[in-house]
């Protein structure tokens, strides 16, 4: 129940929190600001990364946690004698997740963030989109290059993982 | 009465204990408390000012429907309602179609799958911000598409969805599916590998025509493998007789000019354990082909166009066993269209990959009659249908071949094709 609880967190479009986190960060007094916005990924990301691990440690055969239990450890012995050691794709698929998605996010950098707390796609977007002056498709063309680049080197350097990541969801889920 | 004090036994649950059954859920509150709070919590809240009479700033009094009854006389509201109606539909569906198309393409063991994969998912990794903003410039007709082909001369072009309102959205699909599809074919590829890696799972694609029951066998094979066994006898004619039976028809498989191959058949079904001995791992790569035989194999069957120094030494003589693999490249064959088609796998071996150690050699018998219209092209079609196809010599000296010596004309034009081989063609079925 607490995994299809939040299962759904990763799928709501998340227009539908904003008011409601704009006010929150208003009162935390930290709208409009990079730690406003660090906390919204946060919160947001954490439906995506508990899926993951959550899909990574149910391949796990349970004899190998009960095999621990019998010997005597405890939760957290088992987290991190067993556990944690074998969880370093699952970690590299978060992370890997988790860079890309907040890099490429639009959404709750336009919303959460004003003026030099902007992130690059919000300045891209701000950028091409500029009415005023000349269009200097040489500066919005590298802009986009820039933008699109991170990405690039991620998935060529880890395409594996980052692929799993995508597909994490929907086979095993 | 003999069961209380054996219950009193049980020790009660120490303090420790307690601790570990409330731990995990201690470990995990974290989590639970924000996903209810932000995401429920907010949806909540939400759906509640949906129902007050906030302006620009909230106001907490009750509205009751007025906000939606003004949504909905709104009438950008529905055009943007009618635009994610075209655009929804259409990036599904052409997503769903593009990816399966890229999917089933990247899944016939073609040269260089994983990097035209990475190429294929990489838009995927792309913001959406770049893609749109890439895109704009691409389909700008004063600058991308129409302005190249304007260029490139041919000035009566126009591609300007862009500028135009009525198509606008469908340039947002255009972008949308660009970036998508990818990922689209990612998951149908990761679904295939998915179905067909635990060793317990049927193959999730048949090939059709052989999925006729194998009388009293159970394997779970792509139903049916049958072994062909053929008799390679130049400039003689035998009947095709598939079961024993004689068949109508009068198999004459030129190999060149100076040979022709008969063909008898016999079909045994599969033994189960078979199939699942050569399961191990991907199927295709179970039923690949040993390529350094491919070379070398086909240039025997090529036996009339060799020269007499280039045989054997024991040409002419009951041939050992030998082995044919033929894998020309010929994705959708006619035989069976939609059958999933590899190619070029250099694998095998592991699986005692030598079709000498395989006693079983199958084929695909209601196949096997359309041998007399030449057993390369067939085999062609075969292995273009998706089948690797042996084709194995055993000794000769089996009653049940027709006249072993060739022909004196057969060995004077090169031909080293052995005067009564057993052959065996052995055609198997991938699945996904």
């Amino acid at each position: 129940v607490l995994f299809s609880l939040l299962l759904i967190g990763c799928f709501i479009p998340f227009q539908v929190i904003l008011l409601p986190m704009a006010r929150t960060l208003g009162a935390l007094g930290i709208s409009q600001s990079l730690s406003g916005l660090i906390m919204v990924h946060i919160v947001y990301g954490l439906a995506f990364t508990t899926l993951f691990f959550r899909n990574y440690y149910v391949t796990i055969p349970d004899e190998l946690i009960k095999a621990a239990r019998i010997d005597g450890a405890g939760f957290f012995r088992i987290f991190w004698k067993i556990i944690l050691p074998i969880s370093a794709p699952i970690f590299v698929v978060s992370i890997i997740w988790q860079t890309t998605q907040i890099w490429n996010d639009f959404l709750f950098g336009v919303v959460f963030s004003t003026g030099e707390n902007q992130p690059i796609t919000v300045a891209l977007n701000n950028l091409v989109n500029t009415s005023t002056g000349v269009k200097k498709y040489n500066v919005d063309m590298a802009a986009a290059i820039i933008a699109a680049l991170p990405t690039l080197v991620v998935y060529l350097l880890a395409g594996k993982y980052f692929m799993r990541g995508l597909t994490a969801g929907s086979v095993k889920g | 009465m003999t069961d209380s004090p054996h219950t009193k036994q049980y020790p009660r649950r120490s303090f420790m204990d307690v601790l570990e059954i409330v731990v995990p859920k201690v470990v995990l509150a974290p989590t639970t408390i924000a996903a209810l709070l932000f995401v429920y919590g907010f949806i909540l809240w939400t759906a509640w000012i949906s129902f007050t009479k906030s302006r620009l700033l909230p106001r907490y009094e009750f509205a009751g429907f007025y906000q939606y009854i003004k949504l909905f006389t709104n009438d950008r509201w529905w055009v943007a309602s009618k635009n994610l109606l075209i655009f929804g539909g259409l990036f599904v569906v052409l997503c769903i179609l593009i990816g399966l198309l890229l999917a089933i393409l990247l899944d016939q063991r073609i040269r260089a799958e994983g990097a035209l994969r990475t190429i294929y998912l990489y838009p995927m990794a792309l913001s959406f911000i770049v893609t749109g903003t890439a895109w704009k410039w691409i389909l700008n007709p004063g600058l991308g598409l129409e302005r190249l082909v304007h260029q490139m001369g041919f000035t009566d072009f126009t591609f300007d969805w862009l500028v135009d309102p009525e198509m606008a959205i469908y340039t947002v699909v255009i972008a949308g599916v660009w970036q998508s599809s990818g990922f689209v074919m990612a998951l149908f590829l990761a679904g295939c590998a998915a179905s067909t890696t635990p060793s317990s799972r049927p193959p999730r694609w048949t090939v059709p025509a052989c999925r006729a029951s194998t009388g009293g066998s159970s394997s779970p094979v792509c139903a049916r493998s049958f072994s062909a066994r053929s008799s390679f006898c130049p400039h003689r004619h035998q009947e095709l007789r598939p079961g024993g039976r004689p068949h109508p028809r009068r198999p004459r498989l030129c190999l060149g000019s100076a040979g022709h191959l008969h063909v008898r058949l016999r079909l045994h079904p599969q033994p189960a354990g078979l199939w699942r001995r050569q399961r191990h791992g991907d199927a295709g790569r179970v039923m690949a082909i040993i390529i350094p035989y491919l070379y070398s194999e086909l240039r025997q069957v090529q036996w009339i166009k060799r020269p007499e120094s280039a045989q054997k030494p024991n040409a002419g003589q009951c041939r050992p066993r030998q082995a044919v693999h033929l894998q020309p490249a010929d994705p959708f064959g006619p035989l069976f269209p939609g059958a999933p088609f590899r190619h070029g796998p250099h694998i095998g071996q592991e699986h005692g990959g030598h079709p000498h150690r395989q006693p079983d050699l199958h084929a695909l018998g209601h196949h096997l009659r359309c041998l007399e219209r030449g057993l390369e092209q067939r085999l062609h079609r075969w292995s273009a249908a998706g089948a690797s196809v042996t084709i194995s010599g055993t000794p000769s000296g089996s009653p049940s071949r027709g006249r072993s010596s060739p022909p004196s004309s057969g060995r004077s034009t090169g031909t080293s094709f052995p005067s009564g081989v057993f052959a065996e063609a052995r055609c198997f079925f991938p699945c996904c």
